[in-house]
């Protein structure tokens, strides 16, 4: 059983990272700040939807491009109400035009550099940086969409590595039957064969505050006997027939997936008489894992 | 010697006369000039009042609400992200439901909305935009649910005309609906080196709609709605380009197209004769208000670092009627049959054309 699972596992790894390969931008973009600390992550219960963008918190300062481009777009906030502007939701933003159809987009700015100048190296200051109130730190919204397959990109897929050393946190672990009640699955526990809703909550603390934000993790998946069942990774995000859908290895929709802020719902998960095994990994995006196993009892 | 000053003294009137015709019709007319009405300090927040239907909107730097026209009684509420106005309701964030709410105060009607953005309102239907841009939800003045739209690319501008509902997204399209939430049309550009819509107009009846976009070159497609496919009826070059959000809008009777521009505005004509205006102003274009069918346009511009703003009506031709200046930032401009109301910081200014006779 250990043995399979390990391939799979394995198997899983390699999948992942061919579809990386095939997905996504080849492109490695730099960090628009000089250092900075994940505040929200891809994917994250925000704003009645999934968060398209990371957040960034980060000293004030300078903002740089994440690679080099052209300004294709921007907002300014000027503190009085623009009957014809769309409304405030990134304050002052910028968008900027890459090679191959990338854009990245960069919002809750303070003020841009140079106001006029169109093209930006990757070493050319972009905009300032917007103070919290009472601190000197801000934080920076940061969008990658890919125009030529239409999606939203997780941005640390295409930037350096984040130091992280805070695990994800499992809060609690429910199981759902079709009637509606609810069990907590702990290792010993029986339950009667059939279809159940898992529902997991689960966060990632961020590193930007010391109480740990609850960010969403990088992947949930959910193995049963060894058999991936369920596998959400934040990859990239695209709307269909105006459903908005988590893409990783399978397809997840925003209405579906989330029955609250830290809140998953996997369904269906099928338990079949006999001993069941169920493994959930909960990983960020720095590799960081936490792993929690039951074992059930399951009867006709 | 008389009777050569005297021809030279015809000639110089011939003269100024040539000159006067020549030049006259680029200066200020001041036959029906605009006269300033009355000014209302708006210092607070004031308890409802029973609102009468002539009352007007206002939306300033600090508040928002309702004002009488002689200008004794108002209604007036604090300005936040959430507030949006038109003439019989508005659009506020409710701290008690925790969600956005249509307020009919004529009638004493509420009608909350569950989603979560920012109110943006065009002839008298609410599109909520998500805090990303991503999305958007059209509500009717009535609370109606017209329209939910999620897009993989950032929102630019959403407009309202007839029975459609056009949106201009980042990537360079532009989506057409109608008011049951069908796609009428789908508008993918490809005239310019980079494609992104700036701006959409839609002219009250739906007949016409309007898409700036594209950068190298920046273009203005106008589009004749009938049947399935649009017509693109006629494209026109902006001279410069801008990178953000352009104000475009049709006159009430769709005949003209205001399009924002890098120097200052161009009017053009929907129908043929294809003949373009260009007005000139300096500063940013604050509002404007189409009066009489297209037959006056009243354009109200700010100049932040100057803190003045300034008021000026154009002729279709784009020659200047009149014009106005102001201390303080301009917001908005309504118009109604007999007046425009300009809010300047926390004034209400109302100015009535002056009638023949007046002094």
């Amino acid at each position: 059983m250990r043995d399979r699972r390990g391939k799979i596992r394995v198997l899983s790894l390699l999948l992942f990272f061919w579809s990386l390969l095939f997905s996504l931008p080849l492109t490695a973009f730099e960090w628009p700040l000089a250092e900075q600390r994940l505040l929200m992550s891809f994917g994250q219960n925000k704003w009645g939807g999934f968060l398209k963008a990371v957040a960034l918190q980060g000293e004030s300062g300078e903002i740089y491009p994440v690679e080099e481009g052209e300004i294709l777009f921007v907002r300014r906030e000027s503190g009085l109400p623009d009957k014809h502007g769309l409304g405030a939701g990134l304050g002052t933003m910028v968008v900027m035009q890459h090679q191959r159809g990338i854009r990245s987009l960069y919002g809750n700015i303070d003020s841009l550099q140079n106001p006029g100048k169109l093209n930006f190296r990757r070493e050319d200051v972009l905009a300032l940086m917007k103070p919290e109130s009472d601190s000197t730190e801000g934080y920076l919204y940061l969008q990658i969409i890919d125009s030529e397959v239409d999606r939203y990109i997780n941005p640390l897929l295409s930037l350096p590595s984040l130091d992280d050393r805070r695990a994800p946190v499992i809060r609690s672990v429910f199981l759902v039957d079709e009637s509606g009640r609810t069990y907590s699955p702990e290792t010993g526990s029986v339950l009667n064969q059939g279809s159940y809703k898992l529902l997991i909550e689960t966060y990632d603390p961020s590193s930007a505050t010391e109480n740990g934000t609850a960010m969403a993790p990088f992947s949930i998946k959910v193995y049963l006997n060894g058999v991936e069942m369920h596998g959400l990774s934040f990859e990239s995000i695209v709307i269909k027939e105006g459903q908005s859908l988590v893409i990783g290895a399978r397809e997840y929709a925003y209405q579906n997936l989330y029955r609250g802020l830290d809140e998953y719902s996997f369904e269906p998960l099928v338990l079949r008489n006999g001993e069941a095994e169920l493994e959930l990994v909960v990983s960020d995006f720095s590799g960081n894992e936490t792993v929690e196993v039951y074992q059930l009892q399951v009867r006709r | 010697m008389r009777r050569r000053g005297k021809i030279l003294l015809r000639l110089t009137v011939l003269l100024m006369l040539v000159l006067y015709i020549a030049i006259a019709p680029e200066q200020v007319q001041r036959e029906e000039p605009l006269l300033q009405e009355w000014v209302r300090d708006i210092d607070g927040s004031s308890a409802r009042e029973e609102l009468e239907r002539e009352w007007v909107p206002f939306l300033l730097q600090d508040y928002y609400g309702y004002i009488s026209p002689g200008g004794d009684r108002f209604f007036s509420m604090e300005l936040n992200r959430f507030s949006a106005i038109e003439s019989t309701s508005f659009c506020r964030y409710d701290p008690t439901r925790e969600s956005l709410l249509i307020e009919d105060p004529f009638h004493e009607l509420l009608y909350p909305i569950n989603y979560t953005g920012i109110p943006y309102v065009k002839r008298e239907t609410y599109f909520i935009v998500s805090y990303d841009f991503s999305s958007f939800l059209a509500v009717s003045r009535e609370g109606k649910r017209l329209l939910h739209g999620s897009f993989s690319s950032p929102i630019t501008c959403l407009d309202r005309g007839g029975d459609y509902i056009g949106v201009g997204l980042l990537d360079g399209d532009a989506y057409l609906y109608d008011e049951s939430g069908l796609e009428r049309a789908h508008i993918q550009s490809s005239d310019s080196r980079i494609e992104a819509v700036y701006g959409t107009a839609l002219s009250a009846d739906g007949r016409y709609w309007a898409i700036i976009h594209g950068l190298d070159p920046q273009l203005v497609s106008v589009y004749q709605l009938r049947g399935d496919d649009p017509k693109r009826l006629r494209v026109f070059a902006i001279d410069g380009e801008l990178r953000r959000q352009v104000v475009i809008s049709f006159s009430e009777d769709g005949a003209y197209v205001l399009v924002e521009t890098p120097k200052g505005a161009k009017i053009l004509p929907v129908q043929e004769p294809f003949k373009e205006a260009s007005i000139s102003f300096s500063g940013d274009l604050v509002d404007f208000v189409f009066e009489g069918d297209g037959k006056m346009l009243h354009v109200v511009t700010r100049d932040l670092e100057r803190q003045r703003s300034h008021l000026r009506s154009y002729l279709p031709d784009g020659s200047l009627y009149n014009e106005e200046e102001f201390e303080g930032k301009a917001v908005g401009i309504t118009a109604t049959d007999a007046a425009l109301y300009l809010g300047i910081e926390n004034r209400v200014i109302k100015i009535a054309r002056k009638e023949s006779g007046d002094a």
